[in-house]
């Protein structure tokens, strides 16, 4: 009995203390009142932008992944530029475009470094593309070799005919860049998109689906259509080949930084451009590449590594200055195409293209840059 | 008591309105919040009426997704409790199947449904099934940890009673001891509903066209708030209502608890 | 005369059966990665141990196997000590005052099966991309499961018992703390149990708001980088602090409660 009036008073003990809690912080007593929350959060949040760094300069926040498009901007950091330019950068790394929207929606971050995702940041209404990163070579969809689409000729880079395409199982992330290709390539043989059968799954889980034998034909991008490749799958289209456009990963700003803070997104740029030239050495490339994906546990073979260095060309100041180079050239297709798959809505839509700024990037190459 | 059980079904009404009013107020009269962030519940309701007719933008209306979600769920709820609940009560009643099965059931009980993923896809494709067995995995904990409770709550006295009136082992088990644990198998069927309904969003991850899971990554994926928010509420209404007929279930099942306040 | 449920089994006994049934899992683990199909995608057991083992000393990504489940440990902590006083307090009230019952009830029932993966973007804008939003999504699986079963516990108290004690001339109060506290702290316990199960589990959500490092994150990057040997260093290094977490908890739960355990 004394243990159990003991241990009453142990807990009437702590729900007293638990309703003190409550009393100073309505969070948990009930998730209702997550509305309150949010107003004192964000109200907070607000306050962090203002000037609190005692540093020259207040934190510019950079999201982006480590991924080809994150190392200059790594690269960058680590080798002191920003800090030279008088930057006070830090940067917050993410698994994938989704959770970079949302942190750039909440104000959580001033600069993203984002791949195909950016699109939905810039069709808010919200953003400006900044600078091209790199091209986003690599992407392809896959079909196994025995089977009968695999046997046609390839014709202007596609091999497949509408027969077999018609019914296809295929499996893709689904709103992604893959989803583009897919749907461009089915229609080079006169289908739509309804004519095509396609599951959604992430990159990972679809190629193992597809390596043990579910599915008709996987969309990849690397490192899975290196090992698709090596293990002697059929390459049906690439994306350039299916969709005619050259895509890139890139950078973009928040409007309100962008406006406010313009002096520091240019000096950014500057930077960016600057890593971006050093990292065309394809050797210093590697060895940094390295270091990032071991520092972040993404396991890369060296032969794949040397795949994606073919493949995705950083978008240096050279690039830039070369005839026909234009800023941010495949989103205005891109959007077209999200809108008749009504991912993005008709009223967003002239959002993106206005969103392309080249002021930055032709300050920082020096000369005058196109955009689409 | 009895008497004033009705007095309060105002209280519930009123705490609802409660939280739309000030959830209203904040987004939309306030505006302490970017739409872009977290809509009012006016755009939601606006989102939510469209999304009943029109397949923008994920491919499917909103009735498709939920009984999509609801084929998923329910399957493996049901998987959940025919192999979980007779566990539990194994493992509390037979010392042996404790012995052996427990230290298993430990080790891969804290193994989340995400990760089993890639097992999923190997074992049983990318059909329904994989998804079922994903949800079944999380339906199937509380069944065995609030069955296993239930019996082990039986008290060794009533035990005795029974052995005195010459009652066989399987006799004790089926008129003492579940008996006895049966108010605690109910709710643990209960949150068992709960935890298969919260596991759709994970299990959909799995190669899916439709579901409300599947909606609310599309909606991520895109940036659509309104459309997430929208399938949180979609799952959270269907939950409560579900959790509701439980209770009302569990009321006309559990004998000799009577339940008032 | 047979006392059924504290006859204590020999500690040889309870680590051979444990050993015996381990070791037939992973025997058919890994005969599964050699004879079928299962072996093009999934790594053995022996790989994954070895992978595991040799994580202990070589870091994967910035921090060893110890540092990522210290992380990942730390986080769950803060959000399950929180979640589950919260909850046992929200539970019981719940349970004993019908007004507070009719007030929280309906938007309880109705927040509570929302899952935490479908509360990151939500959490984001609340709480930003620093620990309070894991924290927050761990708080919030803890607090759902404890709540249920603290409220189910009270409302399952025996009539008989209270109508008893108020014959007996108790106080509201009296029954409260004499009775119905100690009856329902099986079920908190119960609750408890699955809560350190679900907020061990909510990690690898949790993680997924922006990390880089936990064990969560040592599974999200694996799945990124297509490798089956680092996914199962996650699930192995999950499993076995789970396990432990769960073994904990109940030596607390025999040690608080031993009538419970043993009977009148």
């Amino acid at each position: 009995m004394k243990r159990k009036k003991l241990l009453a008073l142990i807990l009437s003990l702590t729900m007293a203390a638990g309703l003190a809690a409550c009393g100073s912080s309505p969070e948990e007593s009930a998730p209702a009142q997550s509305d309150t929350e949010a107003e004192t959060e964000t109200e907070q949040g607000m306050e962090e932008a203002e000037p609190v760094q005692a540093s020259d300069r207040e934190e510019l926040r950079v999201g982006t992944m480590a991924l080809t498009m994150g190392v200059p901007v790594l690269y960058a950091q680590e080798k002191g530029y920003f800090e030279e330019a008088g930057l006070n950068v830090s940067i917050e790394l993410f698994a994938t475009g989704a959770p970079i929207n949302e942190a750039i929606a909440a104000e959580q971050i001033d600069i993203a470094v984002s791949g195909f995702a950016s699109v939905y940041s810039l069709a808010n209404a919200n953003c400006t593309w900044l600078a091209d990163v790199n091209t986003t070579g690599g992407m392809g969809l896959f079909a196994r070799a025995d089977s009968a689409i695999a046997q046609n000729a390839a014709e202007n880079g596609l091999i497949g005919d509408a027969q077999n395409l018609k019914g296809m199982q295929i499996l893709e992330p689904l709103g992604t860049a893959v989803q583009y290709m897919t749907e461009s390539y089915a229609g080079k043989y006169g289908l739509s998109p309804s004519d095509i059968n396609q599951v959604n799954m992430e990159y990972g889980p679809a190629y193992q689906a597809f390596t043990t034998g579910e599915g008709d034909a996987v969309a990849a991008n690397p490192p899975y259509s290196y090992q698709l490749e090596e293990e002697g799958y059929t390459m049906l289209c690439s994306f350039e080949d299916a969709t005619g456009v050259n895509m890139c990963d890139g950078c973009f700003a928040r409007n309100e930084v962008a406006e406010n803070r313009s002096e520091e997104v240019q000096l950014f740029v500057n930077c960016l451009v600057k890593a971006m030239d050093e990292l065309q050495d394809d050797a210093l490339r590697s060895e940094y590449t390295r270091k990032v994906y071991d520092d972040n546990a993404i396991s890369c073979t060296d032969d794949a590594l040397a795949h994606e260095i073919e493949d995705r060309k950083y978008v240096g100041s050279e690039m830039m200055k070369e005839e026909g180079y234009v800023l941010g050239e495949a989103w205005v297709a891109i959007t077209d195409f999200l809108v008749t798959a009504e991912k993005i809505t008709e009223d967003n839509a002239p959002n993106v293209a206005a969103s392309i700024n080249p002021a930055y990037v032709s300050e920082a190459t020096g000369t005058e840059i196109k955009a689409q | 008591m009895k008497r004033r059980k009705e007095t309060y079904w105002w209280l519930s009404v009123l705490s609802i309105v409660l939280f739309v009013a000030v959830w209203w107020f904040c987004c939309d009269v306030l505006k302490l919040t970017k739409s872009s962030t977290l809509p009012g519940p006016i755009t939601i309701a606006e989102t939510f009426i469209k999304k009943l007719t029109s397949t923008a933008p994920d491919g499917a209306t909103l009735p498709q997704h939920i009984f999509s979600s609801l084929k998923i769920a329910l399957g493996g709820w049901a998987m959940g409790i025919l192999i979980g609940t007779p566990l539990g009560i194994f493992m509390a009643w037979y010392k042996k199947v404790d012995l052996f099965v427990r230290p298993l059931f430990d080790l891969l009980r804290p193994v989340p449904g995400l990760a089993w993923i890639p097992l999923m896809i190997i074992l049983f494709g990318i059909g329904l099934t994989p998804k079922i067995v994903t949800v079944f995995l999380s339906a199937f904990v509380p069944c065995v940890v609030n069955s296993y409770t239930g019996i082990r709550q039986t008290k060794d006295v009533h035990l005795w009673v029974g052995q005195t009136f010459g009652a066989s082992d399987t006799q004790m088990l089926v008129h003492i001891a579940i008996p006895t644990a049966l108010p605690l198998i109910m709710t643990g069927v209960r949150v068992a509903l709960g935890a298969a309904w919260t596991c759709i969003v994970a299990a959909e991850m799995l190669a899916s066209t439709m579901g409300l899971g599947y909606m609310i990554q599309q909606a991520r994926g895109i940036y659509r708030p309104d459309i997430i928010i929208c399938g949180m509420i979609g799952i959270g209404a269907i939950g409560a209502v579900f959790s509701g007929v439980l209770s009302l279930i569990e009321n006309k099942i559990v004998k000799g608890v009577r339940r008032d306040g | 005369m047979v006392k059924r449920f504290h006859e204590k089994a020999g500690k040889y006994q309870k680590a051979v059966c444990a050993a015996i049934s381990i070791f037939a899992f992973v025997c058919i683990w890994q005969m599964a990665v050699a004879f079928t199909k299962a072996g093009l995608v999934l790594a053995g057991p022996i790989e994954t141990l070895g992978a595991f083992f040799t994580a202990i000393l070589h870091p994967i990504g910035t921090h060893t196997i110890e540092g990522h489940i210290l992380w990942s440990l730390g986080r769950v902590l803060i959000g399950f000590a929180f979640g589950s006083l919260a909850g046992t307090v929200l539970g019981i009230l719940m349970g004993w005052f019908k007004p507070v019952s009719a007030l929280l009830r309906p938007i309880f029932e109705l927040l509570r099966p929302i899952p935490p993966i479908a509360w990151i973007p939500l959490s984001i804008v609340w709480f930003g991309l620093g620990e309070m939003s894991k924290y927050f999504l761990i708080f919030y699986s803890a607090f759902c499961a404890v709540t249920m079963n603290a409220y189910s516990g009270v409302r399952s108290v025996d009539p008989e018992l209270m109508g008893a004690a108020r014959m007996l001339g108790a106080n509201n109060r009296q029954v409260f703390t004499s009775i119905v506290l100690p009856s329902c702290i099986p079920h908190i316990f119960a609750g408890l149990q699955i809560a350190v199960g679900t907020s061990w589990a909510t990690v690898v959500a949790a993680e997924m708001v922006r990390s880089s490092e936990g064990v969560g994150w040592v599974i999200i990057k694996g799945q990124d980088s297509n490798s089956t040997v680092q996914i199962l260093v996650g699930i192995v290094a999950i499993g076995i602090v789970g396990y432990i977490l769960a073994v904990a908890m109940r030596a607390i739960e025999a040690r608080l409660c031993r009538w419970s355990v043993r009977g009148k």
